[in-house]
């Protein structure tokens, strides 16, 4: 019995891990056969720069975005901020709006305005950091909300402060989705491909583009991903080494926190989150609504072409369905997977197999596609470019945020009280789904809206492993503004935000009805 | 959880319906394309396809290199019939791996026997030169460089934008001058305007004309259409531009001309409806569409060029190619160097 439970344990996790890292293998399988004056190529003609460029990006965006991210999921959670309830699903509304689409509807939007273009570094910075704030906002928020306020209320009762709460209390219990969304903040601004290349910034993603477009052999490519990818798992290990330690909530009675006072600070307050939201919402929106009346009315070259509706409705619904796909399986595959590698005592090969299995994040989505592509060639060539090779390099590519996710979320679920309803007779099951499943339930379904919005955003692997009639919208829109046919491309942008937009909602929703005070 | 397992059998049964419905109208009359030219530019040639034969088109569009990965992992089960690219370059080199069949049809001799692989695996449907773009507020037509070389001259230090080499369009063009020029006299022009400080903007002659039309750049290196999609570009601001071709007077080299192409893939399961196709391309109405949207040059004889490109060239017509001098290199010996030329791209450091 024992025995069968301790490979039940094992297997799917192990699994899990292996199909994640499909990719990975044959990137480093194709890195292999770069020869020794090639590699003398990438280090001359390469690798410092790129190094060096990245990092600063990366360092940027990523404390930038961790310290807006996290004022705002303050305000709007715990202070008296007028308008607070709209405020909180709006600020994670440009998920929803691929960067790359953010940064061209900017282009758009300083040259209507005849305004300099802020190419270069700080351009691909300040675009980057509107992209990634959300992944932290989204991620401080769900614990604020779940903060126990019982917590911080017994350290008043005993006497501290509250910036002695703050540091003692608060900071603690938040800072594994700190970490956590820094983290994720930090790949996604080491993955972008759009912004970077929009803003002439040299990454190693563009850098790996370069590599990969007008050639025919990927070795070059494989090359720079792998040093890519060493740097990514070093970002991951910090997040290990410093999210390792577990908080618990008791439960027990709940207690409603009075909501902290902003006094002379309101008016300041509302006007930095309506900036925020003007910035990184109204602007990008604003513009792309402004091109797709362009395209009813426009003459000349941008009248040659455009979508029909009923294009755009297709592709609506088959974005939907692989991206819906994409992340159900996502989370259904985390969980066993972050009960093993959270319940378990932490091992070197434990943190290798968590590792593994998010390596899709630190990859470029083309390599995904190519190294899933080079597997689905092999063992199920009829599969190569359809529907489900879409999903799964989706899956992939984005199941370390399902998995990051649902690690916290379980890091918070106290085994006690889990061994107290196994003694009060459940079985493990029946445990699990009346005491550990009401828990982490806004841990899955933050989960699952990542990888979501995230496939409904991915465009390189959508374009690479599509079969020949199965456009997304993504697909849509790059087709038409690769090209310079903004106008055209409106249309599918401003759908993809449509059909996006009400399922943040959706889940907002939900996550306000399970407050602890219900 | 009970709602996530629905949704998961929703999207189980929906996947399933949807390859069952692909296949079902595998069996009906069709075509797959795959393009490497951009959709907006294919799909009006596509679209009056369609509607004269009744046969209905499957289109893929994307990266050259990619779309050639999949034409020849896909093989000899190929699932697509036709592969439109946007420069012969990739043609050629796909053509030297085995990925097409020869073209069936005596329809390809309508077009120039240049502007054809010899043995007829592809053939060109429209043509494009490469030109230099200026600001005519930056730069007056007097003082525009009219050679290569001249772009190479100090008083353009860092007022150029090109493409970097993840363009084929600019590699063909290096292919070109190492078979026009030599390997060392390419290397030295390019090594001469990296010194000059010549801005790599992007891998899209989109943005070299974008940045020109901006005035972030007095000149940009592009191909000759890229002028007259900035001349229609909404904001009148950004259309205060010209355009020249180099090289043009009596002992100079010319400009390369290349073209866009269609091959049969070899294996096509479609091979029928794959010939008409490739016949319709070079018939005259579909020459002068497939040239038009993009103001490229229709290729077959007697198809007259867009007017608006004639008048930018000052010439008489009919096709744009009477007037234009043209650089001397085999169109179908430019795969076969490509690798040459990418290694000379990364020895100068043109990314």
């Amino acid at each position: 019995m024992t025995r069968i439970s301790w490979f039940l344990k094992r297997i799917p996790a192990h699994l899990t891990a292996f199909v994640m890292a499909v990719p990975l293998l044959f990137i480093f399988l194709s890195m292999c056969k770069i020869s020794g004056p090639q590699w003398t190529r990438l280090w001359h003609a390469e690798l410092p720069g790129l190094i060096s460029n990245s990092f600063l990006l990366v360092l940027v965006v990523t404390f930038v975005s961790l310290f807006l991210g996290s004022i705002l999921a303050w305000l709007v959670e715990k202070t008296d901020l007028a308008g607070r309830a709209w405020m909180r699903p709006l600020l994670a509304a440009p998920l929803v709006i691929p960067c790359y689409i953010v940064a061209v509807s900017y282009v758009g939007f300083l040259s209507m305005n005849h305004w300099r273009v802020f190419y270069g570094f700080w351009g691909a910075a300040s675009l980057l950091v509107l992209g990634a704030y959300p992944y932290v906002y989204l991620l401080v928020w769900a614990s604020l909300r779940r903060l126990d306020p019982a917590l911080s209320e017994a350290a008043r009762c005993m006497g501290a402060g509250p910036l002695r709460r703050m540091l003692k209390v608060g900071l603690p219990l938040l800072a594994p989705s700190f970490v956590a969304g820094a983290v994720l903040a930090a790949i996604y601004v080491l993955s972008d491909f759009g912004v970077v290349t929009l803003m002439r910034y040299r990454t190693f993603v563009s850098a790996i583009y370069g590599e990969i477009s007008g050639r025919y052999h990927f070795e070059g490519a494989a090359g720079l991903s792998f040093v890519l990818i060493l740097f990514t798992f070093a970002f991951l290990s910090v997040q290990d080494i410093y999210a390792g330690r577990r908080y618990e909530s008791q439960g027990g009675v709940r207690v409603t926190a009075r909501p902290v006072s902003l006094g002379v600070f309101q008016i300041p307050a509302f006007l930095f989150v309506c900036a925020v939201l003007g910035v990184s919402l109204v602007i990008p929106v604003g513009v792309l609504v402004k091109w797709f009346i362009d395209s009813l009315t426009a003459e000349g070259v941008a009248r040659l072409w455009s979508f029909s509706l009923g294009e755009v409705l297709g592709a609506g619904l088959k974005s939907l369905l692989v991206s819906s796909f994409a992340a159900t399986a996502a989370v259904i595959l985390a969980l066993p997977l972050a009960y093993w590698t959270v319940r378990e005592p932490r091992s070197g090969w434990g943190r290798l197999i968590s590792s593994l299995s998010q390596s899709g994040l630190a990859l470029p989505g083309v390599l995904i596609a190519l190294g899933l592509g080079l597997f689905l060639a092999k063992g199920a060539p009829q599969l190569h470019f359809s529907a489900v090779s879409m999903a799964a390099a989706f899956l992939i590519h984005f199941f370390g945020q399902a998995y990051q996710s649902v690690e916290t979320g379980l890091k918070r679920v106290s085994i006690p009280l889990e061994e107290s309803a196994r003694l009060l007779g459940l079985t493990p099951l029946a445990a699990f789904w009346r005491v550990t499943r009401p828990i982490l339930r806004p841990s899955l379904v933050a989960g699952w809206l990542l990888v979501f919005l995230n496939s409904m955003r991915e465009l390189p692997s959508a374009l690479i492993l599509r079969p020949a009639g199965f456009d997304t919208l993504t697909v849509k829109v790059w087709t038409a503004a690769s090209e310079g046919f903004y106008a055209q491309a409106a249309a599918p942008a401003l759908a993809l935000v449509l059909v996006s937009s009400p399922l943040l909602w959706i889940v907002f929703h939900e996550g306000e009805g399970r407050t602890p005070a219900n | 959880m009970r709602k996530a397992l629905s949704v998961v059998g929703i999207c189980a049964v929906a996947l399933v319906l949807g390859r069952a419905s692909l296949a079902a109208q595998e069996t009906a009359q069709e075509l797959v394309i795959l393009s490497s030219r951009k959709e907006p530019l294919v799909r009006p040639v596509i679209d009056l396809f369609e509607k004269e034969t009744g046969i209905r088109v499957i289109l893929k569009t994307g990266e050259s290199a990619i779309l050639g990965q999949q034409i020849l992992q896909e093989s000899p089960a190929a699932a697509a019939d036709i592969y439109i690219a946007k420069e012969s370059g990739s043609l050629e080199y796909l053509r030297s791996k085995g990925a097409f069949e020869p073209i069936a049809s005596t329809e390809i001799f309508v077009i120039p026997q240049e502007f054809r692989s010899r043995e007829g695996y592809w053939v060109g449907v429209s043509g494009r030169a490469r030109a230099v773009i200026y600001n005519e507020d930056l730069i007056s037509y007097e003082d525009v460089p009219k050679t290569l070389w001249e772009l190479a001259d100090p008083r353009f230090k860092g007022m150029i934008a090109a493409a970097h080499s993840g363009n084929e369009s600019l590699v063909a063009w290096v292919s070109a001058l190492r078979l026009s020029w030599g390997d060392e006299e390419t290397e030295r022009f390019l090594t001469a305007l990296k010194e000059n400080e010549i801005a790599l903007i992007s891998d899209s002659h989109t943005d070299v004309r974008k940045a020109v039309g901006r005035g972030e750049y007095a000149l940009g290196l592009i191909n000759h259409y890229y002028y007259h999609l900035q001349k229609h570009e909404p904001d009148p601001e950004t259309t205060h531009v010209g355009i020249v071709y180099l090289d043009q007077e009596e002992g100079e080299r010319g400009e390369l001309v290349n073209v866009t192409g269609a091959a049969i893939i070899q294996g096509a399961p479609h091979r029928e409806q794959a010939k008409r196709f490739v016949e319709f391309l070079l018939s005259p109405e579909a020459q002068k569409l497939f040239a038009e949207v993009n103001f490229e040059y229709p290729l077959r004889a007697g198809v007259e060029t867009h007017p608006e490109v004639l008048e930018a060239m000052g010439c008489g017509g009919p096709s744009a190619l009477d007037c234009l001098k043209r650089m001397k290199v085999p169109l179908d010996g430019l795969g076969a160097v490509l690798e040459g030329t990418q290694n000379l791209l990364d020895r100068v450091g043109w990314h």
